[in-house]
């Protein structure tokens, strides 16, 4: 998964702000961003089920931030829920007792979530690799039982219920929401979300930082011999992670009026089969990921009680199959590779026409 | 003070469940260098078929005698087929393919035997209390904590005093040098992972009359057994062993004084080594 074909070239001098939007308006970035809002409009008018296209939307969001560790940095958190459990405490939790402004609960939400993420992650990176995993997986357990056990606070294992849906506050404008009766206005705020969360994370990705963050997880050694520090690279990418996932727990949170406590096994697991499922190497594998899935499961949980057992087994087969994921397998198979050999061909053609040093 | 002695008891007791996922685990990162998010999966499978073959033959013993075996067939057969198209691949795919794997066998175990569960009786043999001067404490809880012990010295003298162990330290130390010295690695790393297999499918059978088998108890110790190895220190054979005692008997003196708190103490202690000792209690690096 080193050089990808078809990528622009990093530029020579540090690029600003601008050159980045320059580089999302101009590069395969941009292709992305139109597949996501394809997909968006094809939630809106396909998916007959509403409140399963505002959950694709959701999911995707926590995918997308999972790839940012999992595919970009190339480390596996096996503890995601705990940043998305979090947020659904912290936004319904403001909500019930403190605000009766959306922006205020998501934001604070991103903000608590953020520096659990900052705090977290600054034990679980002491260790590379497996470590890593079992760190988070830890993490996610002791939130848990956390939880678990703050009755009072979190209402346990029956859950936080009865969270208020807040007005929809616009400049010049306010929007009474009712997620269950009229999703409408709940999924083009989701929608709205995940393509600026969907951007920020593109751009991120093809920032220096993004970069850096990439050569980490081809060799951690040479990126810390090229002088970078790499821990506070992937921090600040466990951090950013886990600020989008609070994110989308808040948003589930509202949308559902409860956050109800699952053990990590049903939905860290989850969000890491979307991921890896989806395709690890783009952003939009992991929205494909989301909407695979909960497809998968929507369709087939009506005929087959023991659904997770398909999406179990697709999954191995997956990795051992087609590591790249669904988008891997749209990508290369038809197109790429042969994109690949021209692009090889053409490039050893060159490099027998030039002189030698 | 009577009851003090019994937690610590039950403490070891269940430390030595955890000690025996957390070596097999232990040795097959060492030597593979992949950790098996399955370890849990293949712990409760042991126990069903054990609570299975409880049930067939009206025994215990046949299936702490037949479970071994048959766990250590399967662990061969799971490491040819699955792990082993995965050896030339980042040290991601192993990881990610066990926990898919994970999620199959559990998936699985309910289909067939249901979710909620079932009570597993100890051997009759052993259904008495064992006096102990000042105090009594159940037979079955001492044979387990006696068992693993002997399983644990066994696996040490396998470690060290024989030549399959000495091949087996050394792929640990260093894999590519022992395959330069001729030494058919790939036979071993069946061998290595079947057996970490077969340890964690012991565990299962003993740990069976204790909590009773459910098809979600490989999720809840696997992660505890993680705790065990990442304090013990990764790879160290008796950084785990003192690690997997000293966190059952913690957790064991919690929940005799402050229950609330009994489920957290193994992960408080984790990032209290993590913050102050990386390598963990006994780890070389």
């Amino acid at each position: 998964m080193s050089a990808i074909p078809g990528r622009p070239p990093l530029p020579a001098e540090r690029p600003g702000p601008l050159q980045l939007l320059e580089l999302l308006w101009r590069g395969r970035a941009w292709n992305q961003l139109a597949l996501l809002l394809l997909v968006i409009v094809g939630l809106f008018f396909l998916v007959p089920d509403p409140s399963l296209a505002v959950e694709v939307l959701i999911y995707s969001l926590w995918a997308i931030s999972l790839n940012l560790l999992l595919g970009y940095g190339g480390l596996v958190s096996f503890g995601h829920a705990l940043y998305w459990g979090f947020g659904g405490y912290a936004a319904g939790l403001a909500l019930l007792h403190f605000t009766h402004s959306l922006w205020v609960a998501l934001g604070a939400s991103m903000v608590l979530c953020g520096l659990l993420a900052l705090s977290s992650g600054a034990v679980c990176l002491r260790r590379r690799d497996v470590y890593f995993s079992m760190l988070t997986l830890a993490f996610a357990q002791l939130g848990y039982f956390i939880a678990f056990e703050a009755r009072p606070l979190t209402g346990g294992d029956d859950g936080l219920g009865n969270i208020p849906t807040p007005p929809l506050d616009l400049p010049g404008l306010s929007l009474e929401m009712h997620p269950i009766r009229d999703p409408l206005p709940y999924f083009l705020l989701c929608a709205g979300i995940l393509v600026l969360a969907f951007a920020f994370a593109l751009l991120y990705t093809e920032s220096p930082l993004g970069r850096v963050l990439q050569a980490i997880r081809e060799s951690e050694e040479r990126a810390r011999g090229c002088g970078y520090n790499t821990r506070l690279v992937q921090l600040v990418t466990f951090t950013l992670s886990g600020l989008l996932a609070g994110l989308a727990g808040g948003l589930d949170a509202i949308f559902n009026g409860l956050e109800g406590l699952q053990p990590y096994w049903s939905l860290s697991g989850l969000v890491v089969i979307m991921v890896i499922l989806g395709g690890r190497s783009t952003l939009f594998g992991s929205v494909l990921g989301a909407l695979v899935v909960l497809l998968l499961e929507h369709y087939l949980s009506i005929a087959f009680g023991d659904w997770p057992l398909i999406v179990g087994a697709v999954f191995v087969v997956c990795v051992l199959v087609f590591p790249q994921g669904l988008w891997g397998l749209v990508r290369l198979e038809p197109l790429g590779s042969w994109g690949a050999v021209a692009w090889t061909r053409r490039l050893r053609a060159r490099t027998a026409r030039e002189p030698g040093p | 003070m009577h009851l003090i002695v019994n937690q610590v008891f039950t403490g070891v007791v269940s430390g030595a469940v955890l000690v025996l996922l957390a070596l097999g685990l232990n040795l097959i990162f060492g030597f593979m260098e992949i950790i098996n998010f399955s370890h849990g999966a293949f712990f409760m499978l042991g126990a069903y078929v054990g609570f299975y073959l409880l049930t067939a033959f009206g025994s215990f013993w046949w299936g702490l005698a037949l479970v071994p075996p048959l766990l250590l067939l399967l662990g061969a057969a799971v490491e040819r087929t699955l792990i082993k198209p995965l050896y030339r691949r980042s040290a991601v795919d192993p990881l990610l393919l066990t926990f898919g794997l994970t999620y199959i066998v559990t998936q699985l175990v309910e289909m067939v035997a249901g979710k909620q569960g079932e009570t597993v009786n100890a051997p009759s043999q052993l259904n008495f209390q064992l006096p102990l001067g000042f105090t009594s404490y159940p037979a079955y809880l001492t044979f387990v904590a006696v068992l693993a012990a002997l399983i644990v010295l066994g696996l040490w003298l396998l470690l060290e005093r024989t030549s399959l162990g000495l091949i087996i330290r050394a792929g640990i130390r260093d894999s590519t040098m022992i395959q330069i010295l001729g030494v058919d690695f790939d036979r071993f790393r069946v061998l290595v992972f079947a057996l970490g297999i077969a340890l964690a499918g012991v565990a299962g059978v003993l740990d069976s009359p204790v909590t009773g088998v459910y098809p979600e108890m490989g999720n809840d110790i696997l992660i505890t057994a993680f705790v065990v190895v990442v304090v013990g220190g990764m790879g160290s054979f008796w950084g785990a062993v003192l690690s997997g005692l000293v966190i059952g008997v913690l957790v064991s003196l919690t929940t005799l004084f402050a229950s609330v708190y009994a489920s957290i103490v193994p992960f408080v202690l984790m990032i209290l080594v993590m913050t102050f000792r990386p390598r963990g209690l006994l780890g070389t690096t």
